[in-house]
């Protein structure tokens, strides 16, 4: 019964916390105190969620909260006027040359399989380094080993983020090699036997 | 003092941004959208197969029978390893019988109904799953596009300073892009916690098998199976001598009387009709995110223990965790409902992406009709080629290859797209034809509900 109540007391919260953001930013100025009692109603409905129920409970009122917004997007967009013209942003990608520019295929592959193939192996080092440092700190072998199932996927993506902003390939390498030394050193010094 | 990022860094975040977008973006796309349907999986089954006898529950004596008889009728056949029972439950309230060479239905008195005929679901999942690329190519495939929904969202939101003080501003209407841009923005906000959880459990399920290759080499010897067993229990050594069918109804029974009112969604039985044969059972309890706790039996029935995914370490309760997360089947119809509507704005939120790069290019003078069309192609050749597998399904039978149908429209819609004479033409009639195709599918499964 009471966790029926704090589930119940989490979902509108975190619908709270929609609008009383999209109430903030109506705002002609930017209120720091609206800003903060919407995320805190998210942060409070989480948190009743897990109380509630762990995680399905706090997975339950991130739920009711995304639908609480997106009913006030669809209210957004049916009142948005018709044939507005606003100037739209113009800014360059660079993903594909302008015209008359070279297309440096060759540098294009490059970075493909930097950041595809070398940051995906990286990645799983930096999985296996998880796994025996939780090891030596004394976790289960099972927390060990679901924390590197995770890490790694993680740790790719953050890797591939960080490359993919990195202009200048000398720099690429660096930050590779530098993720890529946890992973040499959990192989090179037995923590994995 | 302000945590907004240097104009370099955005600058830099929105090529990153635009850069996986663009290469991975068909792939999300047909991915996010194959998510979508595949929600509904139970429910596709039933509108596959109206004619399955269906239940509320059995009775252990039934699935006993059941059992005894399909092992009967793979006398002569190599000896299946697994043979898994699923139980009626609320969605899907059928018990089904598969074994490494069949799968059929069985009633309530525990009698053979027939084969199960589901080819068309389970396309569907395999098309989300792996691509239809067998082995573990496709899933790794699908893993690493998991990865860069997750690199998607960081770059996205260091891309756009502004993204959650403009989190409701959608001008939904506006002309020249803005409001392409908007949808894309504000539905990548509010959906935010959805993509994350999606994007990281797909990619963990999709990149286990690299992971735990990498883990397997490093510390048990090349053994993958090894790096499971701490988590989601181990395979015995099967010794082969023969056995008699093992003692389901005594595991049932015992179920009924130690966890009254759990639900039990299958009956998974190891190496049968072997010595070292033994029984799982299935339990999911309520209000949880987990798939469900394994009660071990041995081939008597008697009780051996749990495998501790409900209470166990914490590393097995999350793993258990990840599949309904991202399936969304741990809430009912009503989760169920509203992860098809976030996977759909998931789904916008990858189409809009190129439309919206291709756009910006256009406003800066550089027109591409053909790459354009290609990508109205992917699209609404996507789903109007899902839509065409399910009515062919519907009036040809289960044995059609899908996957081949389904991949053979796409591709030739693409490239028919790149390649006719007015490209600019034919994103309207793929339109047109995808939401006339939605009554006839309609209708077909209408009719053969009846």
């Amino acid at each position: 019964m009471m966790s029926d109540v704090l589930l119940i007391a989490a979902g509108a919260s975190a619908a709270c916390g929609s609008a009383t953001l999209r109430f903030a930013w109506s705002l002609p100025r930017r209120s720091k105190t609206w800003n903060i009692v919407g995320w805190g109603l998210f942060a409070v409905g989480a948190l009743a969620g897990w109380l509630s129920a762990g995680a399905w409970g706090a997975a339950i009122a991130f739920l009711c909260g995304m639908c609480a917004a997106l009913l006030l997007l669809t209210h957004a967009a049916i009142t948005a006027p018709a044939g507005v013209s606003a100037k739209a942003s113009n800014r360059k990608a660079g993903m594909l040359p302008a015209r008359g520019e070279a297309l440096h295929l060759g540098r294009r592959v490059a970075t493909f399989f930097i950041v595809c193939l070398a940051a995906m192996i990286v990645a799983v080092g930096l999985a296996i380094a998880t796994r025996a440092l939780m090891i030596a700190a004394g976790a289960s072998e099972a927390d060990a080993n679901v924390a590197s199932l995770f890490i790694m996927p993680l740790g790719w993506a953050l890797l591939a983020c960080a490359l993919l902003m990195e202009e200048r390939r000398a720099y690429q390498w660096r930050l590779l090699l530098i993720c890529a030394s946890p992973g040499v050193i959990a192989l090179t010094t037995g923590m994995t036997a | 003092m302000t945590i907004a990022p240097e104009r370099s860094t955005v600058k830099r975040a929105l090529s990153a941004h635009a850069a996986i977008g663009l290469l991975a973006g068909a792939l999300l796309y047909i991915v996010s959208l194959t998510g979508t349907v595949a929600v509904f999986y139970e429910e596709w089954q039933r509108i596959e197969q109206p004619t399955a006898p269906e239940m509320a529950a059995i009775e252990p004596a039934a699935v006993q029978r059941a059992v005894e008889a399909v092992l009967a009728s793979e006398a002569g056949k190599p000896r299946t390893e697994h043979l898994y029972v699923h139980l009626p439950v609320e969605a899907l309230p059928r018990a089904t019988i598969t074994t490494d060479h069949q799968a059929v239905h069985i009633d309530r008195t525990g009698a053979i109904a027939g084969a199960e005929e589901i080819a068309w679901s389970d396309f569907i999942v395999e098309l989300h799953y792996i691509l239809n690329i067998p082995g573990i190519v496709g899933i790794t495939i699908v893993g690493a596009l998991g990865v860069m929904m997750l690199a998607l969202c960081l770059s996205g939101l260091i891309a756009h300073p502004r993204i959650f003080r403009d989190a409701f501003r959608l001008r939904a209407r506006a002309k020249s892009g803005t409001g392409l841009a908007d949808w894309h923005n504000r539905l990548s906000v509010w959906t935010l916690p959805f993509t994350l959880a999606i994007a990281l459990t797909g990619a963990l399920i999709g990149m286990a098998s690299v992971t735990a290759y990498g883990l397997a080499r490093a510390n048990y010897g090349g053994d993958i199976e090894a790096v499971y067993a701490p988590i989601y229990g181990a395979e015995e050594q099967p010794d082969k001598t023969a056995a008699p069918a093992p003692d389901i109804v005594t595991a049932l029974n015992y179920m009924a009387a130690h966890h009254p009112g759990l639900r039990l969604t299958y009956v998974t039985l190891h190496d049968p009709m072997t010595a070292t044969q033994h029984i799982q059972i299935l339990g999911t309890p309520e209000r949880r995110l987990i798939f469900g706790e394994y009660y071990n039996f041995d081939g008597q029935g008697r009780f051996l223990g749990t495998t501790g995914l409900s209470d166990g370490q914490v590393g097995q309760q999350a793993a258990a965790s990840i599949y309904n997360l991202h399936f969304g089947n741990f809430g009912g119809l009503a989760v169920k409902l509203v992860y098809i509507v976030l996977g759909l704005a998931l789904t916008g939120i990858c189409a809009t992406g190129t439309y919206i790069w291709l756009g910006k290019r256009q406003r800066r003078g550089i027109d591409e009709p053909r790459l354009r069309a290609a990508w109205g192609a992917v699209i609404w050749g996507t789903p109007l080629a899902l839509s065409a597998t399910f009515i062919l399904r519907k009036l040809l039978g289960n044995d059609l290859p899908f996957a081949a149908v389904f991949w053979l429209i796409a591709v030739l819609l693409v490239l028919a797209a790149s390649l006719v004479p007015a490209p600019g033409k034919l994103e309207p009639i793929l339109k047109r034809t995808f939401v006339f195709t939605l009554p006839i599918g309609m209708l077909l499964a209408i009719l053969n509900l009846a």
